[in-house]
């Protein structure tokens, strides 16, 4: 007879959240170990060190643990809800970040945004940045991807976005769609 | 070119779903798509796209510790959910009764038994990690024989750095008054509850916010006389008939 662990193991996304929001530890602890490093994966992206990382993460898995019941499946799939609680705790982080540190709006991606004791660590990400997160972005365009970047994984808004690109209001809009209609095509061509 | 009648709304759906807009930007359009199937069809035809940003990064491994830490967190919640679950049905935690697929939501905390509920409710938000924002103690303040002042528990992961107290005026007229605490949200308010023996919450009927600095009070009518615990909740503006959060803060009378 199967053990209960090996049952969970077992169980799709979806039934395991149905425990989860009866507080069934073991069946987090399951959807944890599916989908820890893809989001920790995430929260580095956007904030450049695994300290800042983890604490993000520690946050968002927690958010995520008591906010179960109230996930609604219509929405998406376990897996993208909790990419995108932990999406939201990582640009707050960031966010958090950059107020403190006044923020500049000469940034260049992920080597300002964590500037300070992870100077080291960020530059050395962020030059790895561009060379492994090729694939999707590179669908884009230059002046899309820019708009795309500094919103999704920097965390600006449009107005900060066109400050930062000295560019009109709408342009920023206009390409910030444009990048994702062209994503969206990219991503259908794939089968996905 | 879309069917969309107002394009000011239209324009806005890519930095909607990048999370580029502002607040009021994104009230605006949510309250646009209820009567827009164009942008509606057109904000889920981009989240495909949106889905594949959350992944499309260079890979990373989890630390240990962290999955160490955040199952340590999870699981001392589920005890304490279990043992209020238990304590509510007559059973012991781990009996047949606590297996039974019961659906009630945790979010319904205040229908758990006091007081296992009110370790339950906010011990579940407030002890975890082992940190306790406040301990309770009485009278510190050396106040008049007709007041004492308690220290409220805050829950650490909600208001970290928050703090609160509880002026209690036998006679009537208390007071809680909170520093460090964040905002209870756009739209939103810290709503006080009293809660008394095995019933659920009441309104206290007292409504309040903070400023810049987290500061903020709020009266509580009435004597707490009867009451046990008083319990502050972020709601809706305007305020709850019953909790609909966790409680951010809780101070035993």
């Amino acid at each position: 007879m199967a053990s209960r662990s090996d049952q969970l193991a077992r169980m799709a996304d979806e039934d395991l959240r149905a425990l989860i929001a009866d507080a069934d530890a073991d069946a987090y602890e399951v959807v944890y170990d599916r989908h820890a490093d893809a989001a920790f994966a995430l929260a580095h992206r956007i904030l450049g060190s695994r300290a800042a990382a983890d604490d993000a993460c520690q946050d968002a898995w927690m958010a995520a643990w008591r906010s179960a019941s109230r996930y609604d499946p219509r929405l998406g799939s376990v897996r993208s809800w909790l990419l995108t609680v932990v999406h939201h705790r990582s640009i707050d982080h960031v966010r958090r970040m950059t107020r403190l540190r006044d923020r500049t709006v000469a940034d260049d991606a992920a080597a300002e945004r964590v500037a300070g004791d992870d100077d080291t660590e960020a530059l050395a990400l962020a030059a790895d940045e561009r060379e492994l997160a090729a694939g999707l972005l590179d669908e884009l365009s230059g002046d899309q991807r820019a708009v795309v970047e500094l919103a999704f994984y920097s965390g600006y808004s449009h107005s900060e976005i066109a400050d930062i690109l000295e560019l009109p209001l709408g342009t920023v809009k206009g390409r910030m769609r444009a990048g994702l209609e062209k994503l969206r095509h990219h991503l259908e061509g794939a089968g996905r | 070119m879309t069917d969309c009648t107002e394009p000011r709304w239209n324009e806005l759906l890519g930095a909607y779903a990048l999370g580029a807009c502002t607040p009021d930007e994104q009230d605006g359009l949510r309250a646009h798509m209820h009567h827009c199937p164009t942008c509606t069809a057109e904000l889920l035809e981009l989240g495909a796209a949106r889905e594949a940003l959350l992944t499309s990064v260079p890979r990373a491994a989890a630390p240990p510790e962290l999955k160490s830490r955040v199952m340590q967190q999870v699981r001392a919640d589920a005890e304490l959910f279990s043992a209020a679950k238990a304590r509510e049905s007559g059973q012991a935690p781990g009996s047949a009764a606590d297996t039974k697929p019961e659906r009630r939501e945790r979010r319904s905390w205040w229908r758990m038994p006091v007081p296992l509920a009110v370790a339950g409710a906010c011990a579940v938000v407030l002890a975890v990690g082992g940190v306790l924002g406040g301990t309770l103690v009485g009278g510190e303040d050396g106040g008049s024989p007709s007041t004492r002042t308690v220290s409220a528990k805050v829950d650490s992961a909600q208001a970290p750095g928050g703090s609160g107290r509880l002026v209690v005026a036998e006679g009537g007229g208390s007071q809680l008054v909170v520093t460090g605490m964040p905002s209870p949200g756009r739209g939103r308010v810290y709503e006080v509850w009293l809660l008394s023996g095995a019933g659920a919450p009441h309104p206290a009927g007292a409504l309040f916010s903070v400023d810049h600095a987290g500061s903020g009070s709020a009266a509580v009518p009435g004597s707490l006389k009867n009451v046990d615990q008083v319990l502050v909740t972020s709601e809706p503006a305007g305020g709850s008939q019953q909790p609909t959060r966790m409680p951010v803060l809780a101070a035993q009378v």
